[in-house]
Parts: C-alpha cells; sequence; structure tokens
C-alpha cells in the first residue's frame, strides 16, 4: 500500500488550514494568560459569535469576504472589550480570587450560546460563500484546495499584523512589558486596566477572525464553541508564547489529521485534549508552593460564632438544626406529588457528587472542569456490573465509587498544575471520558447507551420509583456529607486546608501537599461515582450524553453558587442550579440566559455564594439587634455621654 | 514643586503610612531616610498614585494630584526609578526606552529626547538592541536613569538606587545625581545608604515607622547624634 500523494497533500494543506484557525484562538489564550493570569472559557464562544456576526454580514449586506472578515473581526473584538469592561472588571477590582473570574467567562459564554441561539436559531446554518472560489489550486502536480490556501493566507496576514503590533508600536512594547512586570509598566504611565481590556479586544478579535475564517469549513452553529478549548492546546504546544503559539497551532492541526486519517477517527476530538494534558503534565512549569490563598478568601464565621452562643447552645442548635432537617426529609415525600419528588432525587443524587467536588475545589483548592467524567465511571460501572454481571446493587455501588476513585488517583497529579491549566486539564480529562464512553462500543455500548438498570435493590427489597428511592438517595447523601466532614475535622483534613491557605508554610510544616491533593481528588471521584451509579439506577438508562462538559459545568456552578468551602453550600447549590431552571420552565429557553446571568451576577455581587448571602442575611440581623441594644443602653446613660462630647460623636 | 500634607496609606489592614508631610522645593535635591519597613517606598509609590492614599494631599506645581492615577501623573512630569531597576527584561534596551516617553506620546520630539539621553550616557547608545535580561546591574542602572529621564520630568523619584549595587558603582551613581543637579533637575531621593544621601542632598527627612520623625538641612543631619537613634529605630 503506496502512500497517495495527492491524498497526503490535501491533507498537510487542510490540517494546516484547521492548524491557523486554532493557532489564532490559543494566541487569545495565550495573550489573556500572559497578561492577566486567566483563562477565557468563553474565548470559544467568541470565535460562534464571530461566525454568526460573519454570516449576518455575508447574507445582509453586499460586502465582499474580505470585507466582511475585517468587520466581523472588529465587531468581535469590540464584544469582548465590553464583556471586559461591564463583567468582568469588577469581579477583578474586588480582587476576587481567580476560580470567581473563571466561572464569571463560563456564565458569559452560556449566555452568548443562548442569545446566539434566540438570534440565529439553533439550526446550523451554511455560510452563503465561500471563502475565495471553490475548487483546486495545482501546484507542481499537486491538487490543493483553493478554500484552504485562503484560509492559510489570512490567518498568517493577521498573525503577521499581530507580530507588527508588538514588535514595532509603542502600544505593543507597552502590553508586552506589562504582560512583564505591570507594576513598573503602571509607574511608566501604563495602566494595568487598559492593558487588561486591550488583551479582551484583541484575543476576542483573533477570536472573531478565526470565527470566520473557519464557519465555510463547517456549518455555523452553537457547537463551534468547542472549538475554543480545542485550540488551548496549541496555545500549551507553543508553551504559552505569542510566538510558539503561532507554530503551536499549525502543529495541532497536523497531528489532528493525521491522527484522524492514520490511527482512528472516532477519537479526533479528543486529540488536542490529549496533547494538552500530555504537554502540561510532561512540560509545562511545575507549580511552585507560593505563600497566599489562590482559590479561597472567604473567612466564614459559623452562626454559633455570629450570634455568640456558648458551647452548649451551639451544641443545641446543631442538634436542633438537624432534627428539623430530619424531620423536614422525612415529611418530604408526602408533601410532594410525582414529579416534584423525582426531581429533588435528581437534585439530591447530584448533590452527592458535588460534595465530592466541594473537597476538591473549596477544600484543596483545585479547578476541576471534568467532574462529570467521574459520575459517569460511577454509573457505567455500576449499570455493566447489575446488568451483565447480575452483581448486587451494594456492591455495585461501593465498586462504582472505587473504580471512580481509582481514576482519580491515576489523573490525580493534574492536580499539581497551576489553578488555570489544572481547569483546561481536567477540562480535557472529561471530553477523552466521553469520547471513550461513545467509542467503547464493546463495553460502553457506543451511543445507543445501555437500558434495563434494575432499580436497586438489597435483600429481596426493591427500592421504587419515589419514596423508597428517594429515602435511599437521602441515605447515601448524609453517610457521604457525614463522612467528609469527618474527614475535614480529622488531620488530614487540616493539612488540605493549610495547604489551601498557604501552601508554602503547609509545605514548611511538612505537609504532604501534593499526596494530599491527590488524595482529595481520589475522595471526590469516588463521591462523584457513588453519585453515578444512583443515576445509573434512578433512570435505568445511561448514555454517553448524561456526563458532557455541561453536566461538569453545572457541577461547578453549585459548588460555587452554594459556596466554597462548605458542604451544606454544596447541596444547597445543588437545589439552585437544578431547582431555579425547574422553577423558571415558563420562559422555555430564556431560563438559560438567566441561569448564565445569574452566575455572572453572584460573581459580581456575592462571590462567596448562597452560604455568604445566608451569613450577610444573618449579620445584618445581628448588627440590627446589637444598635437597638445600644440604643437603650445610652439613654440610659444619657447624662454621663452628654458630658463627653467626644463620645458621643463616637456613639452616633 | 511638590507637598505632601499628612498622606495616610495602608496595604489592606497594615498601616504603612500615617501622617507623612514633607516638601520638595524646585531645584533641590531632598532626601528621605529610613530603615527597612517605614514606608519610604511606598512614599514615592503614593506620589506618582501606583499606591492610592487614604487621605490628605499630595500637590504638584500647585495641583492636587492625590486622586490620580499614574498615567494623568506621570505626563504632568514626575518620573520614578523603582526600585531595583526593574528593567523589563525580555524587551530592548531601546524598547526600555521608549517605554519610559509611553505617557508622554508627543513623539514628535522624541528623537531630542532619545540625543540628550545619549549625550548623558554614551554608553547606551551601543547597547540599544541587547535584551534588558543580558545586561549587568551596572548597565542596568544606566538604562533606568534613561528610562526614567527620557520623560523630560521636572521631578525624578529615586528608589533607593544604591540596592545591590557595588561600591565603585555607588560612587558613580552619586556623581550622576549630582550632575542632575547642576542641570537643574529636582530630585527627591529615599536612600537606605545615608552615606551616599547627604553626600549628596541639601535637605534630608528621616521616615519611621510611617512618620517623620527628623527633618533638616543635611549639613545638620550629619553632625546631629540622633540620626543614628531615629534610623536604627533605638
Amino acid at each position: 500500500m503506496g502512500i497517495d500523494l495527492h491524498i497526503v497533500t490535501q491533507q498537510v494543506v487542510g490540517g494546516l488550514a484547521v492548524g491557523c484557525v486554532y493557532a489564532l484562538i490559543a494566541l487569545g489564550f495565550t495573550m489573556m494568560l500572559r497578561a492577566t493570569e486567566l483563562v477565557n472559557f468563553a474565548q470559544g464562544e467568541l470565535v460562534m459569535s464571530g461566525a454568526f456576526i460573519g454570516y449576518t454580514l455575508l447574507v445582509a449586506t453586499p460586502l465582499p469576504y474580505l470585507a466582511v472578515f475585517i468587520i466581523a473581526s472588529i465587531l468581535t473584538g469590540i464584544l469582548g472589550m465590553l464583556i471586559e469592561r461591564v463583567a468582568l472588571r469588577p469581579i477583578r477590582l474586588r480582587q476576587s480570587p481567580l476560580l470567581n473570574l473563571i466561572i464569571a467567562t463560563v456564565g458569559i459564554g452560556i449566555c452568548l450560546r443562548l442569545i446566539s441561539q434566540l438570534i440565529w436559531g439553533a439550526a446550523p446554518l451554511r455560510y452563503p460563500v465561500s471563502v475565495g472560489q471553490v475548487g483546486h489550486l495545482v501546484v507542481a502536480g499537486l491538487p490543493m484546495s483553493v478554500q484552504h490556501i485562503w484560509i492559510i493566507a489570512l490567518a498568517i496576514l493577521s498573525m503577521l499584523g499581530l507580530h507588527y503590533f508588538f514588535q514595532r508600536t509603542l502600544l505593543g512594547i507597552a502590553w508586552r512589558a506589562s504582560a512583564y512586570d505591570s507594576y513598573t509598566a503602571e509607574i511608566m504611565g501604563v495602566s494595568f486596566d487598559r492593558v487588561v481590556t486591550m488583551t479582551f479586544g484583541i484575543s476576542s478579535m483573533l477570536a472573531g477572525a478565526a470565527g470566520v475564517l473557519i464557519a465555510p469549513l463547517f456549518f455555523v452553529a452553537q457547537e463551534l464553541w468547542l472549538q475554543g478549548p480545542r485550540a488551548f492546546a496549541g496555545a500549551a504546544l507553543g508553551q504559552f508564547h505569542i510566538l510558539g503559539t503561532m507554530i503551536g497551532g499549525p502543529i495541532l492541526g497536523l497531528l489532528e489529521t493525521f491522527a484522524a486519517g492514520y490511527i482512528s477517527s472516532a477519537y479526533k476530538n479528543g486529540i488536542a485534549f490529549g496533547i494538552t494534558i500530555i504537554v502540561l503534565m510532561l512540560v509545562a512549569i511545575p507549580r511552585m508552593p507560593r505563600g497566599g490563598s489562590l482559590v479561597f478568601r472567604y473567612r466564614r464565621q459559623t452562626i454559633a460564632d455570629l450570634f455568640e452562643l456558648n458551647e452548649k447552645q451551639a451544641v443545641h442548635l446543631r442538634y436542633g438544626m438537624i432534627a428539623a432537617l430530619g424531620v423536614m426529609a422525612l415529611l418530604l415525600p408526602s408533601l410532594l406529588d410525582t414529579y416534584e419528588l423525582y426531581l429533588v432525587t435528581l437534585i439530591l443524587i447530584y448533590a452527592t457528587g458535588a460534595l465530592g467536588l466541594q473537597l476538591v475545589i473549596g477544600y484543596a483548592g483545585a479547578i476541576i472542569v471534568g467532574h462529570a467524567a467521574f459520575l459517569g465511571i460511577g454509573a457505567y460501572t455500576s449499570a455493566i456490573l447489575t446488568v451483565y454481571f447480575g452483581v448486587p446493587f451494594l456492591l455495585a455501588i461501593i465498586a462504582a465509587a472505587i473504580v471512580a476513585g481509582v481514576f482519580g488517583l491515576l489523573f490525580g497529579p493534574i492536580l499539581r498544575l497551576p489553578t488555570h491549566f489544572c481547569a483546561i486539564a481536567t477540562l480535557g480529562f472529561g471530553e477523552i471520558m466521553h469520547l471513550t464512553f461513545i467509542n467503547w462500543k464493546e463495553v460502553t455500548n457506543g451511543m445507543s447507551g445501555i437500558s434495563g438498570i434494575r432499580k436497586p435493590s438489597i435483600g429481596s427489597f426493591v427500592f421504587e420509583e419515589g419514596a423508597p428511592f428517594y429515602f435511599l438517595t437521602i441515605a447515601v447523601l448524609v453517610i457521604v456529607f457525614v463522612a467528609l466532614q469527618r474527614l475535614i475535622g480529622s488531620r488530614y483534613g487540616r493539612g488540605l486546608i493549610a495547604a489551601r491557605e498557604n501552601e508554602l508554610a503547609a509545605v514548611a510544616m511538612g505537609v504532604n501537599v501534593a499526596w494530599y491533593r491527590t488524595l482529595s481528588f481520589c475522595i471526590g471521584a469516588g463521591c462523584a461515582g457513588t453519585a453515578g451509579s444512583l443515576y445509573a439506577h434512578f433512570f435505568s438508562y445511561i448514555s454517553p450524553d448524561s456526563f458532557t462538559i455541561l453536566q461538569s459545568i453545572a457541577f461547578l456552578t453549585m459548588i460555587v453558587l452554594g459556596g466554597l468551602g462548605s458542604f451544606a453550600g454544596a447541596v444547597i447549590g445543588a437545589f439552585f442550579v437544578l431547582g431555579v431552571p425547574e422553577m423558571l420552565r415558563w420562559l422555555a429557553e430564556y431560563r438559560i440566559l438567566i441561569f448564565g446571568l445569574l452566575l455572572v451576577a453572584f460573581m459580581m455581587f456575592l462571590p462567596g455564594g448562597l452560604a455568604d448571602l445566608v451569613h450577610r442575611l444573618l449579620s445584618a440581623f445581628r448588627r440590627k439587634e446589637e444598635t437597638s441594644e445600644v440604643s437603650v443602653i445610652s439613654s440610659e446613660h444619657n447624662e454621663t455621654l452628654a458630658a463627653n462630647p467626644v463620645k458621643t460623636n463616637v456613639d452616633s | 514643586m511638590l507637598t505632601l500634607d499628612n498622606i495616610w496609606a495602608a496595604y489592606g489592614p497594615v498601616q504603612v503610612l500615617s501622617g507623612v508631610s514633607l516638601d520638595v522645593p524646585a531645584g533641590k535635591v531632598i532626601t528621605l531616610l529610613g530603615g527597612n519597613g517605614s514606608g519610604k517606598s511606598t512614599t514615592l509609590k503614593t506620589i506618582v498614585g501606583a499606591v492610592k492614599a487614604s487621605a490628605g494631599s499630595i500637590r504638584f506645581e500647585d495641583r492636587e494630584i492625590c486622586d490620580m492615577e499614574p498615567r494623568e501623573i506621570v505626563p504632568m512630569g514626575i518620573s520614578l526609578v523603582p526600585q531595583g531597576r526593574r528593567i523589563f527584561a525580555p524587551l530592548t534596551v531601546m524598547e526600555n526606552l521608549r517605554l519610559g516617553a509611553f505617557a508622554r506620546r508627543r513623539q514628535e520630539k522624541s528623537k531630542d529626547d532619545f540625543e540628550s539621553i545619549y549625550e548623558r550616557f554614551p554608553e547606551i547608545r551601543q547597547w540599544l538592541n541587547r535584551k534588558g535580561n543580558t545586561l549587568s546591574v551596572g548597565q542596568q542602572q544606566l538604562v533606568a536613569f534613561g528610562r526614567g529621564l527620557i520623560s523630560r520630568p521636572k521631578l525624578l523619584l529615586l528608589d533607593e538606587p544604591s540596592s545591590g549595587l557595588a561600591p565603585i558603582l555607588v560612587e558613580r551613581l552619586g556623581e550622576i545625581i549630582k550632575k542632575l543637579k547642576e542641570a537643574g533637575m529636582t530630585i527627591l531621593l529615599v536612600e537606605q545608604n545615608v552615606h551616599l544621601a547627604l553626600s549628596v542632598a541639601d535637605f534630608g527627612y528621616i521616615l519611621r515607622d510611617g512618620k517623620i520623625s527628623m527633618a533638616g538641612p543635611t549639613a545638620s543631619l550629619i553632625g546631629d547624634g540622633d540620626l543614628i537613634r531615629h534610623y536604627l529605630g533605638g
């Protein structure tokens, strides 16, 4: 079998074309990381926006493709600058943790996807014209697609323009200076705020350009956003240098094309993520221990602290609350209708998984964007064991936890990466697992999934749908909750928190931070695996689509909205994230838009999540009580106060 | 030219400046001395607006600049040469110098500005295309001065220029400052090297725990036994 030179040429040119587009998107990531240390998770949505804007310009105006390419890029750049000014700058200026900014970009991404769906519809659109003309150009006897050559040419031209901007213009030099040392640049008069806005503008412009270039090759649809995270591999290959990224993108395109052509096309979309993980794990900067907390800056008082209860009262309060919750949990099935109970059970299953994620993010201080993969691993393990091998439920759920935990242990070293790299690497892990669920047909039955999973049973007792299953879920949730709470109170938990608060100090105290974090990932994955087993038996059917990045992001929002570093917050967050869209059902697709907006609004106005809201309300209530006490005292001691005007002043 | 009146500043909960007042008249070299953590660098950062004062007033040529951003203050004619020189390592010397003139944006005059820097420090001309991280400390010192002077400031703020310099370079530094003074430059010099500071300055302030604890013409400070006590905080 000889290699057909014609096919190879087409693959090379095609791979380069896609790769050059990757390079444009990846340059946005690189610039953002260099200037702000942020990974913009809305970068893919900006690519999508650029493609849609370009579509409208082509349909509604007689402008030629080249003009549309330029105008759409500029419009997308303006969109990016607006996003930064309106939503992200307030979050940054209040010195919120990096995670909050990342979540906010996730929320912005959701909004952009939904807005585009409302404007352009969910059906894929075809670009009215191709780039240049369709056809082939013959160079040295080898045919090349004219379209591909146009894409390569325009992308390279854009990159040359960017290079000129950085090397020759004063603004470009100022950007490089600020990316290297923002303080010194600031005292030269280079405003960091403006550099950040400029960075968003340029990287969004590049994303828009990429969107207009890549759209004629695919359809224009919301799915285009996935090009963003995929192109991140180009930035990783380029070691997050501007020039490196310009080379890394095309290499990524070629690798993808050839791997798809000669190894397997099924995993094509996973290749980029595989490269990202490998590059980050093997080559990228290992994280130096650093002082100060990356993720968590809220010191939350307990309710007992707040009301200055003594120990006995605090214990009473605790048991009182537990009793109240217990009674509520027992009464719930008789209060709710079938659908509501179904929903609550589902929420509790997700909450169990969210508890695990809370351990990893809220306590270990890592950012994980692929948690749904563990839910899937648990679900598949449990389903396969019970359906194909007739293993009893109790053993299956334990096996699900263990298998997911082992995966967590294997991928634990990811947690050594710096925060944002950890986020991208775990996102990649989630995507690869999703592709595995789809393509490992012998085990997972592919897209058709596994059906006929029986309701769980212990001995002869079967947990039927409705109240029995609900109580089973509650029992599992409580066990996981109490176990995690005890874990955090142990020596291990204290070490984990110490490492989160100040890694350098923890290392100096002899805490094996790397191992502690890996273990937390393992335990967190185990929780998700447990939840996955319940999930499989709850629906009696599972397919790969239940375990995608969308579910991973849902998990992430649960713990952030609920409040980082609070297990109760994770449960509340699960109710919020799954319950609110349900309550907004009458808004149809707008509810997802509102959900995205809520996510951003939370990060802007309530960075501590719902747990923080409760605390703020309580402390406001407490202050009110205090002021009324003070006024009583001051009226009693009116004479003394009048004799001392300064003190009166202070009191008022 | 520059007057600080009762300036307070804090980093989060840590109060750094607790009412600093000082005066820099035109054409004079004023030195601000003090031990580690006494608030010297913060005073300079507050003047250029990189740190926001929580209270007090800063007047520069009869304009209140306390609430302004660095990008507004720098073009008015204040230039800060930061501690440790902080040359942009991945940028060439030429690019470093261009950044010094960033805030001015008066590009038509920039050629003259560069020429005046080469005149003052002829060596710089040979390094123009070298990256910042290939320079020795002494070379960095000259580039840092060049970067600070290229915007033709009316007031030059020097933040511990002697730190990390070999004695022979400290000597050269003293000469540079003296020459600038002869050319009529107004300088606020923050130093740990008391000997250097007192040999070039007209007037000195001693900062301790965020307050001015002592002030006077340098001639009187040199003879004052209290200086050591104030300086070391004994």
